[in-house]
Order: structure tokens, then sequence, then C-alpha cells
């Protein structure tokens, strides 16, 4: 139950943080999946100043307790343990320089990390007793974000980054296993774009805008 | 008039709720077949996986043609092969215990060590390892490239007309995910055959999630949680802590899941328990003498019919069938 309510948080939820720009535009994207959509995705709008948002990651019932993060460069993260029994997080990501292992968590532990792996990059982080559980941490430079999170269900995704600049030139589209994709707004907004896994297409993403300049 | 008939409405929506309620016999979560992760998103071919299966019964991806997966992996004993350690290329006997290989198309790490992370990346290493099947990937192909069904197969199912161990690979890891184990009593009575089990199997099943406190980590529709733990077996094999460098990890060995797990005695990553009912007077003890156990093995204070009821259950988790072994092509 609580599952299903992260969920429509996430899926609907977008990053709320106000910029101070006189702002008007939107972007509406829908993702479509030839076949079994991916774990999620996280969509935004780099910029060059530094978000606010702080990760707090919890483990219960064997699972973490959010699917993907997002993080401020050089901010912390903050794992916990909910559970009723030993947990471990660790992430093993030498191309993007994240290499940490937070040891034996008891219920009831928490850790902190210094996350000063490499921005822009989804970073897995798993359990060395519980292969099966896993999440991502993303450190992005966005006030503008949407994580989107999959099921095996659906091929199709919407999501919408409200507010963002109206000077907004590019988003970024990163999908754990898949090609990153940066998509420039001018050029490629008319038609569609390919999304791919190991330069594969698996699906294609549709934006629109509205009030850009 | 309208809250009547509401109420009316709302009274049979409940009775039926209650109705559906008692026909089910329990509640548990059950194999799904959308839950399974793919290399490519989508299951394959039934041609790719009887092209596995040619693969897994022929013993040309041995050294001495002697050796083939099914030699070790016996479909009629569970996909085990029933030894306490296999023999291995030279005759001496491997440093584990062969495992058997059912519903692995949901399980997220291989090997009692969880050292390969798919199954694509876990089929080559028996081919090649020294002490099984020691056959060279080059070897491997011209071998198999002689073969006419093998070149016409191999190019049908990926286009290659090289046999290229990743396709060897692809074909193996798909007849292994084929490998499922669905139908038993047990999901016939948590979809509400109330006499698929009998009484003995019922209890066991309420011991299995209560008292004896097995689904701390033989749990879900696999009953596992591929977690890493010490059931305290003394030995010098450091298991998980080896692959992950993590000496907290050391003599931890993969949870197997526990679907048709009476095919394939003898049991444990060292085959030291010969039958189920060894293992559950194992854990009834508290496990073994090791200092690396686990904190979640204690002692458990079952009496002999609660074992009884025990080994009932497990045995309530087998599909039998027929496997026909292919003709060597
Ligand atoms: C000589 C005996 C032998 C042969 C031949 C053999 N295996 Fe195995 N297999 C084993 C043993 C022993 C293990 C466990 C090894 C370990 O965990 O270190 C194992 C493990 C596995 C696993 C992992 C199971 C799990 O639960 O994680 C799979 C899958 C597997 N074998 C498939 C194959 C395939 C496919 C072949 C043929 C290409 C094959 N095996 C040939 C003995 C054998
Ligand atoms: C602390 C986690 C844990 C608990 C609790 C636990 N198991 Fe296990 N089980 C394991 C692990 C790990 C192995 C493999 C250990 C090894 O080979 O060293 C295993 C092995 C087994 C095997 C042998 C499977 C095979 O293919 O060799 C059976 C059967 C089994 N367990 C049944 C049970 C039952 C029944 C209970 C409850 C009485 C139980 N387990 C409780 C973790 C656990």
């Amino acid at each position: 139950m609580s599952n299903t309510l992260l969920k429509m948080f996430t899926a609907t939820g977008i990053g709320l943080a106000m910029s101070w720009q006189a702002t008007a535009a939107s972007i509406h994207g829908t993702l479509s999946f030839d076949k079994r959509a991916p774990y999620g995705a996280l969509v935004f709008v780099p910029s060059s100043s530094q978000g606010s948002q702080r990760v707090e990651i919890d483990q219960v019932d064997k699972t973490f307790t959010t699917a993907i993060a997002v993080n401020a460069p050089g901010k912390a993260v903050v794992f916990k343990n909910s559970d009723n029994m030993d947990h471990n997080v660790y992430a093993n990501d030498i191309r993007n320089n994240a290499r940490f292992d937070v040891g034996l968590m008891s219920p009831g532990g928490t850790r902190e990390v210094e996350a000063s792996w490499q921005d822009d990059a989804l970073i897995r982080i798993g359990c060395k007793i519980h292969p099966k559980m896993r999440a991502y941490i993303a450190n992005i430079n966005s006030e503008h974000f949407s994580v989107i999170e999959m099921d095996k269900t659906e091929q199709t995704y919407r999501f919408t980054l409200n507010d963002v600049p109206s000077n907004t030139r590019a988003i970024k589209v990163l999908i754990p296993g898949y090609d990153d994709l940066e998509l420039h707004l001018d050029s490629q907004i008319a038609a569609p774009i390919d999304i791919t896994k190991k330069s594969k297409r698996r699906g294609q993403i549709t934006l629109t805008t509205e009030g850009l300049k | 008039m309208n809250a009547v008939f509401r109420l009316i409405g709302t009274t049979v929506a409940i009775a039926l709720c209650l109705a559906t309620m008692v026909s089910y016999a329990g509640s548990y979560p059950l194999p799904d077949a959308t839950d399974i992760e793919y290399p490519d998103d989508e299951a394959p071919s039934q041609r790719q996986i009887e092209l596995g299966k040619a693969l897994f019964f022929d013993p040309r991806l041995s050294e001495n043609n002697n050796r083939p997966c099914s030699s070790c992996h016996n479909p009629d004993l569970g996909f085990g092969d029933g030894l306490k350690l296999s023999e291995g290329a030279n005759g001496a006997p491997l440093d584990r215990h062969t495992p058997s290989l059912y519903n692995l198309a949901w399980g997220s790490a291989f090997m009692w060590d969880g050292r390969a992370m798919s199954l694509e990346e876990q089929v080559m290493m028996p081919i090649v390892a020294k002490k099984e099947m020691n056959l060279q990937a080059l070897e491997m192909r011209n071998r198999l490239i002689e073969v006419p069904f093998y070149r016409r197969e191999f190019i049908a199912v990926f286009g290659d007309p090289v046999l290229s161990k990743d396709s060897v690979a692809s074909a193996l890891a798909a007849y292994v995910r084929s490998l499922q184990v669905t139908d038993t009593p047990f999901d016939r009575y948590i979809k509400g055959d109330k006499h698929a089990l009998s009484a003995e199997a019922k209890r066991g099943f309420e011991l299995f999630k209560g008292k004896a406190n097995c689904t701390k980590c033989h749990d879900g529709a696999h009953f596992t949680d591929d977690s890493f733990r010490s059931l305290g077996i003394d030995g010098d094999d450091p298991g998980r802590g080896a692959v992950i460098g993590d000496a907290s990890l050391n003599h931890t060995f993969k949870t197997p899941g526990l679907r048709n797990v009476s095919l394939s005695a003898p049991y444990m990553h060292d085959g030291s328990l010969e039958s189920l009912e060894a293992v559950i007077r194992f854990y009834n003890e508290g496990g073994g003498p090791a200092k690396h156990k686990d904190k979640l093995v204690t002692k458990l204070q079952l009496s002999n019919s609660e074992i009884a009821d025990l080994v009932a259950f497990l045995g309530s988790l087998t599909q039998l069938e027929a496997h026909a072994r292919p003709a060597q092509p």
C-alpha cells in the first residue's frame, strides 16, 4: 500500500524547487518503450545553480524506500535501516567514481556517505547480503527534474517539468542500463527521438513545450 | 430508496468478498512470469530454448566428450546429480555441491557465492573451468560449427553464422530460464484448492512462516531472498566473502530457492545433509557449530511431528515432470 502511494507520488512528483527567474515555460514528454519498460527514468533540466535536495534512503521489508533518488552534488547521502534484519549499502561503479561500503547496518542503524561521485550519472546502490535490493542515486545540478518509476505493466509514461526558465535549451534523460540522452529543445522538439540501450533502439521520447523563448 | 439499494449493494458486495476469501486457502505470492527480467526485455523464442537444450545435453561441450551440463545437472535428479560432490574432469571431487537449477529465471545472483551476475555470464563458467568441462571457447566453436543442426539453428535464432560464444551463452541461459516450477500442490492450494495439501503440509506451511522462522530468508514466490548467509557449517570455503572482498561475509552462501527441493538431495553448498529431514533437524539444533553463523539461525524447539510437518510442506513444492532428453544433433 505504502509502496503504491510512493509510486503515485514519484510518478507525478516534479522538482518543486522554485526558480528565481521569471518563468512561465513547461516541458511535457512521453516515453514509450517497444518492450518491457526499464526500472525508471530521471528527466531534468541541467542548470548551473545547485539544487538543495538532500537524500535519505531507508530500508524496509528488504527493499530500499526510494527507487531513484536525486541528490545535490556535494551533499551527503543518509542511509537508514528500519528493517528487522541486518543490511548493508554499497556502490561499486568505478566508471563514475562511486565506491563506498557502509559495512553491516543493524536494525535502527544510520550512516552518512559523502556523495563525491560523478555528476549526472545514475549510481546503482545495493545490499551485499540481499542482491535483489537496488536503488539509484544521481548527483545533479538541477531545480527542475522528474523521477519516473516504471513497472512491468505499462510501456508508456508521461512527465511534466513546470516553471522551467523560458530560455531552457536542453533536458537530460537518464535510465539505468540505457544510453544517456541529452535533448536539445530547439532542434529535436518536433520528431520523436529514439531511446537506446547499447545503441539499439528500445523506445521513443516525444516532447512538447509551452512558453519557451 | 436509493440509500436502501446502496445498502443492499454493499451488503451483497461484502458477502461476496467474504465468500471468495473463505474459498482461498491461504495467501502467499506465487511465481509470476511477468516478473522475469530478460536481457532483451522479452522472452526468448521456443526455438532458442530448444537450441539451448540441445547444447545442455551435448557432450561436445566438454573436453573429453563425456561431461555435458546434464551429467552434473541431471533432469531425473532435480537437475542435481545426487552426489555430495560431483566428480570433476580429472576425477577429483569439485569444491562445492552441484545445485539444482529451478526458477533461476527470477534469480539475481548465481553460484553458491553469487559470483555470476547473470545466467549468460554463469553458463560459460563450467565450460571453460579446468575442473569441470575444460573446453576453451575457440575449440567449442570449432566443434559446434561442424554440426549442420547448430549451423542452421544459430543462423535461424541469432542470425549468427560464426557461432559466437555470446550466442552459445544466450541459448544455454534461455534453456536454464525455462526450467520453471510453477504448478505444485502448494500453488493449487494457494489458488483455492483446499484439498491440494495434506493436513501435515498445511501445518508445515504455518510452521515455515511462523515458529520455524524459515521465511526470514526463504521468502517470496520462490522461497528465497537470494541473501548470503552462514548456517554455521564448518569449513574453510570463504564463499561470498571472497567474491565481494568483505571478510564480514566470509563463509556465507546463497540462500537456495526451495521449489522442487525434494528432488535434489543431498543439500547445502558442501552436500553435507543427506535428506530434507536431516536439514530440518539441523535447523532445529540451531544450525552448525561454526562461529560465523547468522544470528537468525537459532534453536527451534520443534517436536518430531512438527519436523515431519515441515518435511511434508517442502514435499508439496514439487512439480514432477518427465524431461525427455533430446537426441544428440
Ligand atoms: C562437473 C559438474 C558440472 C557441470 C558439467 C556443470 N555444472 Fe553447473 N554447477 C556445478 C556446480 C558444482 C555448481 C556450483 C558451483 C559454485 O557455486 O561454485 C554449479 C552451478 C551452476 C549454476 C548456478 C546455480 C545457482 O543456483 O546459482 C548454473 C545456472 C549452472 N551450474 C548451469 C550449468 C550449465 C548450463 C552447464 C553446462 C554448460 C553446467 N552447469 C555444467 C556443477 C556442474
Ligand atoms: C538465515 C537465513 C536462513 C533461514 C532462517 C533458513 N534458511 Fe534454509 N538456507 C539458507 C542458506 C544460506 C542455505 C544454504 C547454506 C549453505 O549451503 O551453506 C539454506 C539451505 C536450505 C536448504 C537446502 C537447499 C539446497 O538445495 O541445498 C533447505 C531445504 C532449507 N534451507 C530449508 C530451510 C527451512 C525449512 C528453514 C526453516 C526451518 C530454513 N531453511 C531457514 C538460509 C536460511
